[in-house]
């Protein structure tokens, strides 16, 4: 085999696959929790989860207001960041994760077709993510 | 003239449910299971997301649905392999040495233990700085 054959694309899924995983590790189950289940359980009022609380969130006033007037600009960025971190990371930590299932249980025979719709459904997701979380102001 | 030989492949017989046998083998099929749940995840908040885009009226509609018995059962099952997969990586990034003490890899106890510290910590630092505290 020539020495140009060397496979750079399997390495670069694999990276993304563990920055995914670390992000996923550290920073999902808590917005599970703020996001899906603290209201339910009563821990946060109804009041940071409407619409206009939501919004709130989005736009990062919190933030804003607890990093004062010379950080404040960052408290904007920091929720889509996180938002567009924890969908894009999780997409393509688990797709990576899925398609290895998926070849376990016989699919493996089908690797020219389910990389590109897994990884195409991993990038699809990061970029609607990028563009719903900044077309927040 | 040559013997034609047959090929005949032993192929060895696996249940569906091989992974039953060993609890290992069954928290290795969980640790899996888990990246799907991550993905339906993702793609509840780019709904969620959608959602809010759309207004008020539209974002109150997906609300009413958000806190459902039923959504929030669900939640609750994806928050159960959310937390399985964060313990089960630490545990991994345990065998992955990125330094060694006096010639040696960390002991697995120290790192999982750091990991776990920084996952609180960061945890309620978010809690604090992106949702205000509770």
């Amino acid at each position: 085999m020539a020495a140009a054959e060397v496979d750079r694309v399997t390495p670069m899924f694999w990276g993304l696959f563990s920055a995914g995983g670390f992000v996923v590790a550290f920073l999902l189950p808590v917005f599970i929790f703020m996001n899906s289940l603290a209201y339910g359980l009563h821990v946060v009022p109804w009041e940071k989860v409407e619409y206009g609380g939501a919004l709130r969130w989005i736009r990062g006033d919190p933030a804003t207001a607890l990093l004062g007037n010379t950080l404040g600009w960052l408290g904007g960025w920091l929720p889509k960041l996180f938002l567009v971190l924890i969908i894009g990371g999780g997409l393509f930590h688990g797709l990576h994760r899925f398609k290895y299932v998926l070849y376990d249980v016989g699919l493996h025979r089908a690797k020219k077709v389910l990389d590109p719709i897994l990884y195409g459904i991993a990038a699809a997701g990061t970029v609607a993510a990028v563009v719903l979380a900044f077309s927040f102001p | 003239m040559a013997v034609e030989t047959v090929r005949k492949p032993y192929v060895r017989q696996r249940s569906a449910w091989w992974w039953t046998k060993n609890p290992r083998y069954v928290l290795f099929q969980f640790r899996e299971l888990s990246s799907v749940f991550v993905v339906l995840y993702a793609f509840l908040v780019l709904w969620q997301l959608w959602a809010l885009r759309g207004g008020s009226d539209a974002y109150y509609a997906f609300l009413v649905m958000w806190y459902s018995r039923p959504m929030m059962a669900l939640n609750a099952v994806i928050l159960a392999f959310a937390i399985l997969h964060s313990v089960t990586w630490f545990a991994l990034t345990a065998k992955v040495p990125l330094f060694r003490i006096k010639g040696r890899p960390p002991p697995a106890a120290l790192v999982i233990g750091a990991n776990l510290a920084i996952w609180v910590a960061l945890s309620l630092l978010i809690v604090k700085l992106l949702y205000g505290g509770f």
